[in-house]
């Protein structure tokens, strides 16, 4: 092949990335243009930290599930959990190592629970983590009670993963972040697992057909979501030194719309690793953006909402406008 | 020329004769189904039971709790969410979701009663504007997901965001007071048309039978089922799937623009933010009530059911001073419990249409 042929293989693979990379150098642009305060290393990492770190998180673990095609809503009231979970033990004093096993298995428990529950009885993904939000805040509320806990409840090992920062510049909950990516990223595209994922979200009758165990593979991903959530939450305690009951119930908006835009589709199969991490990145300016600019709260949310809109609309109308080219002049050779 | 036609007519000679054998047996048999089939085929009634049985257990439990002022309350606490589950169940019929109910509730209520505030000459006509509104959020959100071919989660929790952006744009930090609402508002909820029973229960009744005729025994309703049970069999047959389900959102949004009428009619002050996380309940509702959410089965009347059975948890939850954890996990369970039983009754009925089919064969 020669290089243009390259070339233009790698846009039509990757046109949506490619896209995306696009709108994040506009976004960058923009948020400079707009405020004298955004370009600064500091302010960048500070505060995509603030808006990203946990979203990035729970979204990587999302996109596990929705690489099979199927969904679980009920992440963040898992992660919740895990706050209260993490502020009773630090102040029973429990050692902030064992805190962390001890929460990634419970979280990890409870994602095994989902997937089982979806899995052995086949029920829609949707509908029964709709009922686990309930049962998760109930587990929440029995361990948290009404009023949570508040920043004495913490020893100052218990919040280091989500405040501290390297030579104070460099967020550690951002290090983390992308570490997850590349390790998530090196799952996804480069092992057998992976490539499975994206077998079973495709067509799961001939992956089970292949020799596969479909269920294994589907159950696998919620173990993976819910660690994940643990890890999540862990950061949540570090950023508001705080846990209560009803943490994070407006997080599924932007992890869902984290998804959307890095090309996912909920039937599964689609989707990788680099739209993921574009799609956040593009996320995190924009409501840096807005943040410096004093944008009202509920128009931050009608501008995300907006995003996300946009990004159904646009592969529609490329999608009708590459019908109506063909007809017109037939198909491509 | 003679062939090929007295050929086909023979075949289908055989194969009604091999039907009337199939079906003389099957009629001389027991069905083959047993009550507890029956029931769960008739999922509405498996629902009534259901709720029949909780008001009995509450009743055992908590003696205010039986008393005909107390059962008034849960009734009146369920018409509207039975409403708004109707409208998510029209859509979930059709194998798809709709999670921007609550702002579409919250949006059409506020813009609706500044409207009706601002404009008082007009009177009871103005009932139209909430419609109206839900209407158009409706249709955008079944434009999307029917034309756009895009997964119907995505699309309306972007409506979910949007919608309720809107709605807090447009009120600009205020909130409509008790005092800027005319009467009649109050009297299409609190007045007694029929007397004894409050306008706001005949509407929801009214509103729950006609919906529920209308998809039992009109064409578009009876689409609307052929839709959520088969996709593909549908567009083979040449039902234009797209239309019929932009018509089930826009079906949906109607009866959500009612709703936000009557929500903001019973609570004093009307504020952008209302029903923030009601979807939940909602789905919760139409799921408890027997609705699948695979599409295809369930019925309007289990979903108002299911609207008043959680009602009477709530209430009788915290009549017998449950905590709070045990309410929250009563409701999930219900849920996730109502979701068990739905695959089990698929299973079971799926496996006797097997077993019959069997049989056929082996004749």
């Amino acid at each position: 092949m020669s290089r243009g042929a390259r070339v233009r293989v790698f846009l039509r693979t990757y046109s949506w990335e490619a896209f995306l990379f696009g709108l994040l150098v506009v976004a960058v642009l923009a948020a400079s243009l707009v405020s004298p305060l955004y370009l600064g290393v500091f302010q960048i990492l500070y505060s995509l930290q603030q808006s990203m770190a946990i979203t990035g998180i729970l979204a990587v673990g999302f996109m596990f599930i929705v690489l099979v095609g199927e969904i679980d809503i009920s992440l963040p009231a898992l992660a919740a959990v895990a706050t209260v979970s993490f502020a009773h033990l630090s102040m029973m004093g429990v050692p902030v190592w064992a805190a962390i096993l001890l929460m990634l298995c419970v979280t990890g428990l409870g994602g095994l629970f989902n997937g089982l529950l979806v899995v052995t009885f086949s029920l829609p993904s949707m509908a029964v983590t709709l009922g686990m939000i309930a049962v998760y805040r109930a587990v929440a509320l029995w361990i948290g009670g009404s009023d949570g806990f508040g920043m004495d409840a913490f020893q100052p090992s218990y919040v280091w993963l989500g405040s501290e920062a390297i030579a104070n510049v460099v967020p550690i909950s951002l290090v983390f972040l992308v570490v997850l990516f590349i390790a998530a990223y090196l799952v996804v595209h480069r092992t057998a697992y992976g490539r499975l994922l994206y077998a079973t979200g495709n067509n799961r009758k001939a992956t089970y057909m292949s020799g596969h165990s479909v269920k294994a593979i589907i159950v696998g991903t919620y173990v993976i979501a819910g660690v994940l959530a643990g890890a999540a939450a862990l950061v949540f305690v570090g950023q508001y030194q705080s846990a209560r009951s009803d943490n994070l119930t407006e997080i599924l908006l932007f992890v869902v719309a984290c998804i959307a835009l890095g090309g996912f589709s909920l039937e599964g199969g689609k989707g990788n690793v680099v739209g993921l991490v574009l799609s956040i990145l593009l996320l995190g300016t924009i409501q840096n953006a807005m943040g410096l600019t004093n944008v009202d709260g509920s128009i931050q949310t009608l501008v995300i909402g907006l995003i996300l809109a946009l990004s159904i609309i646009l592969p529609v109308i490329l999608r009708q406008l590459k019908k109506t080219r063909a007809t017109r002049w037939g198909p491509k050779p | 020329m003679q062939n090929p036609n007295s050929a086909s007519r023979r075949t289908v000679e055989m194969s009604k004769a091999t039907l009337q054998q199939q079906m003389i047996p099957g009629a001389a048999e027991p069905t083959g189904l047993s009550w507890s089939v029956v029931i769960l085929k008739n999922r509405a009634l498996g629902v009534l039971l259901f709720e029949v049985l909780i008001i009995v257990v509450f009743s055992l439990l908590a003696d205010k709790f039986f008393s005909l002022s107390n059962l008034n309350t849960i009734f009146l606490n369920a018409c509207i969410m039975a409403i708004l589950a109707s409208a998510e169940a029209v859509v979930i019929i059709t194998r798809n979701y709709d999670v921007s109910i609550a702002s579409i509730l919250a949006l059409s209520s506020y813009v609706g009663f500044d409207i009706i505030r601002t404009f008082p000459e007009f009177g009871p006509l103005l009932i139209l504007v909430p419609l109206g509104i839900g209407l158009m959020c409706g249709l955008l959100n079944g434009l999307l997901v029917a034309y756009g071919r895009v997964s119907s989660i995505f699309v309306t929790l972007a409506g979910l965001s949007v919608y309720r952006g809107l709605a807090t744009l447009y009120a600009h930090g205020q909130q409509i007071e008790p005092k800027d609402i005319p009467p009649w508002v109050r009297d299409v909820v609190t007045g007694t048309l029929i007397p004894g029973i409050s306008n706001l229960a005949l509407i929801a009744i009214a509103v729950v039978a006609s919906v529920s005729v209308y998809l039992r025994y009109t064409r578009i309703g009876r689409q609307i089922y052929a839709i959520g049970s088969n996709p593909g069999a549908s567009t083979f047959y040449g039902l234009n799937v797209p239309r019929v389900i932009l018509g089930a959102y826009a079906l949906c949004g109607v009866l959500t623009g009612l709703s936000g009428f009557l929500f903001a009619a019973r609570s004093s002050y009307v504020v952008p933010w209302s029903g923030q996380g009601l979807e939940i309940n909602v789905i919760g509702a139409v799921v408890v009530g027997g609705v699948s959410v695979l599409g295809g089965s369930g019925n309007v009347v289990g979903a108002s059911f299911g609207a008043l059975v959680l009602a009477t948890l709530d209430n009788g939850l915290i009549l017998v001073r449950a905590d709070e954890v045990v309410r929250e996990l009563v409701y999930g369970l219900a849920i996730v419990g109502a979701c068990i039983l739905d695959a089990s009754v698929l299973r079971r009925v799926d496996s006797i249409l097997k077993a019959k089919k069997r049989r056929g064969v082996a004749r």
